[in-house]
């Protein structure tokens, strides 16, 4: 019954079919893949998002000599502003104290430190346990990535006797610390309760400062060294423009990286869009071979149907054979799968060494989804076709 | 179903040229089972169309055709299907034989709907037409009397009430026209059936009780 009604089917025409199947479907799932893997670094709410930018002014002969000032007033915060280009900005609140923080037994280092204070909107990462109320004696603190990785991988290894920690066993660790002003002198205590790829700097609750800054400092109007920026999108040449014009200084590689975060995104969407073009084409030229298998078997099907054959029945026989073949692409697409992905992974071991990439379960279903999809509608197209075919005279 | 009736039956191709004088076209006309029908039709008057229409391959005519009580037309291709398997069953004319398959695997295609004969019945039947020793042969490589007899065992393997002829022993010399008559009476007698024999001419192949003119 098979070979009747598929004998005559060319099986050159339905493997290349099936293959573009498998090429359209697997290129497909690999982007949607690296799309979620990638996720978090192009989404714009990460860490290294352009939409955050840290300004200062640039520094000069003139600030050496305290002639001129590095700092902003409320003023400029507000015409930064009120440009059009930034949707939001806010100054860094500084310690007007001395901070000496002193690590304790057994590696006794003793270092000034710096604190600085921002909302909580700005912070990237901002732990539950990062807050404080007079009377506490734990200041909590968010340190930069970029700080840990100064200490660990520029400092440490230079210092006999200063051992590498690893970041989650620094967490939560008490260190001592010496707060000096113009009020006096104050003993605290200080931890680590998370890290900020964002802001590169020691970040403590504004509560804090505020109470420190006018307990222990001068509680003299506070002025803001670096400003942090929302904007629309970093790589806005108008945006460049304006900070240059005014002199402020910021992190160039962040709006490079904001470009190429753009070419990233342009090229997984290619991608993506011309695995779902190959997949339609491939849905559209299945239903093609599913008109011609019927028409080129016309002459058995309408004689089968006037022998008694039902038109269920030779539904069936062609729509199962069909079905399997459709299944030996499913299967190809979940056994190339994790080699396509341990290519990748091979390619992205070069310049991103400790980036593993995972397959989603999303990402699997997709094969399935499209097998179901083709399955309906060669069921729909075939029932018709045969329809067709058989009750025409 | 006990009767076949025609009621004012027009085939639509011939709606403007059939003859007044038909028994059956635009007449009242029923088809008794068991019961050996002549009809007598001279070319160009619808003896194939009927023949279709009798086993639900054509649908295009006005009046009614009715199965017992119910109206050929409102049956689905399916239920037509089912009818063809097991109370109908025909000799087409231009045979419809699978060409590169042998006659028994012809035969087989239709045998296994119904599971009528087994194997060593079909080929005792085929030897009955003289046709044994074909049977492992390619139905092209048959000649045109050879295949017309593996079409009519194949008619046989199922079930029927009724069996139509259209122009079944057309090329058959009398011999072996007889041989053919002879199972087919012993066949239809053994399913209380009768034959509906279309052909041109006037014939003697079956004891008649309806004669009718298209």
């Amino acid at each position: 019954m098979v070979k009747i009604l598929w004998g005559k089917q060319s099986f050159f025409q339905l493997a290349l079919t099936m293959i573009a199947l498998v090429v359209g479907v697997s290129l497909m799932v690999v982007t949607i893949n690296l799309y979620l893997n990638f996720k978090e670094l192009l989404s714009d709410n990460d860490a290294f998002s352009n939409n955050y930018l840290v300004i200062n002014k640039s520094v000069g002969y003139l600030n050496t000599f305290g002639l001129s000032s590095t700092t902003f007033d409320d003023a400029e915060i507000a015409d930064v502003k009120s440009n059009g280009l930034v949707l939001d900005a806010e100054g860094f609140k500084a310690n007007q104290f001395d901070v000496e923080l002193k690590t304790g037994e057994p590696i006794n280092l003793r270092m000034e430190i710096y604190f600085e204070s921002i909302s909580k909107k700005y912070i990237d990462k901002v732990p539950s346990t990062w807050t404080w109320r007079e009377g506490e004696e734990v200041v909590p603190i968010i340190m930069s990535t970029e700080f840990y990785n100064l200490m660990s991988f520029g400092f440490t290894p230079t210092k006999k006797g200063i051992p590498q920690i690893p970041k989650s066993l620094l967490l939560n660790h008490i260190f001592e610390l010496n707060l000096r002003g113009a009020k006096g002198e104050k003993k605290m205590k200080t931890k680590i309760v998370g890290y900020s790829d964002r802001i590169n700097s020691l970040i403590v609750p504004q509560e804090f400062l505020n109470w420190a800054n006018s307990n222990v400092g001068s509680g003299t109007k506070s002025t803001y060294s670096r400003v942090m920026l929302e904007v629309e999108d970093a790589s806005d040449p108008a945006l460049t423009n304006y900070l240059e014009n005014n002199g402020y200084v910021t992190n160039r590689d962040q709006l490079l990286s904001g470009s190429g975060k753009t070419k990233v995104k342009l090229f997984l969407s290619v991608l993506g869009l011309i695995g779902g073009f190959i997949v339609v084409l491939t849905l559209n030229t299945l239903v093609m071979n599913i008109q011609l298998l019927v028409s080129k078997a016309k002459a058995e099907l309408k004689m089968l149907f006037s022998l008694g054959y039902r038109l269920k029945t030779l539904f069936a026989y062609m729509f199962y054979g069909f079905v399997v073949m459709q299944l030996i692409p499913l299967l190809l697409i979940f056994i190339l799968l994790p080699i396509v992905n341990a290519g990748i992974q091979a390619g992205l071991n070069e310049f991103m060494p400790n980036f593993i990439l995972q397959t989603s379960t999303q990402v699997l279903l997709l094969p399935i989804t499209v097998f179901a999809l083709s399955i309906m509608v060669m069921a729909i197209f075939l029932k018709r076709f045969l329809r067709l075919s058989v009750l025409s005279d | 179903m006990q009767k076949i009736v025609f009621h004012k039956v027009v085939p639509l191709p011939i709606k403007e040229t059939f003859s007044q004088q038909s028994d059956v076209w635009g007449k009242e006309v029923a088809f008794e089972q068991g019961v050996n029908c002549h009809v007598c039709a001279p070319s160009g008057t619808g003896k194939t169309t009927l023949s279709h229409i009798l086993c639900g391959l054509r649908h295009d005519y006005d009046g009614e055709v009715l199965l017992g009580d119910v109206k050929a037309k409102s049956l689905s291709p399916d239920q037509w299907s089912a009818l063809r398997q097991t109370e109908i069953s025909i000799i087409y004319q231009d045979l419809k034989l699978l060409e590169e398959y042998s006659g028994f695997e012809n035969i087989q295609i239709k045998n296994r709907l119904t599971n009528f004969f087994t194997p060593a019945e079909i080929e005792a039947h085929a030897d009955q037409l003289g046709i044994a020793r074909l049977l492992g042969k390619a139905c092209k490589q048959m000649s045109r009397g050879e295949r017309q007899r593996v079409c009519i065992l194949r008619a046989l393997s199922q079930p029927f009430k009724w069996l139509i002829l259209d122009e079944a022993f057309s090329h058959l010399d009398e011999a072996n026209t007889n041989k053919a008559i002879a199972l087919i009476n012993e066949i239809a007698a053994r399913n209380k059936a009768g034959v509906i024999a279309c052909n041109l001419f006037e014939d003697q192949h079956f004891k008649y009780t309806q004669k009718l003119k298209l």
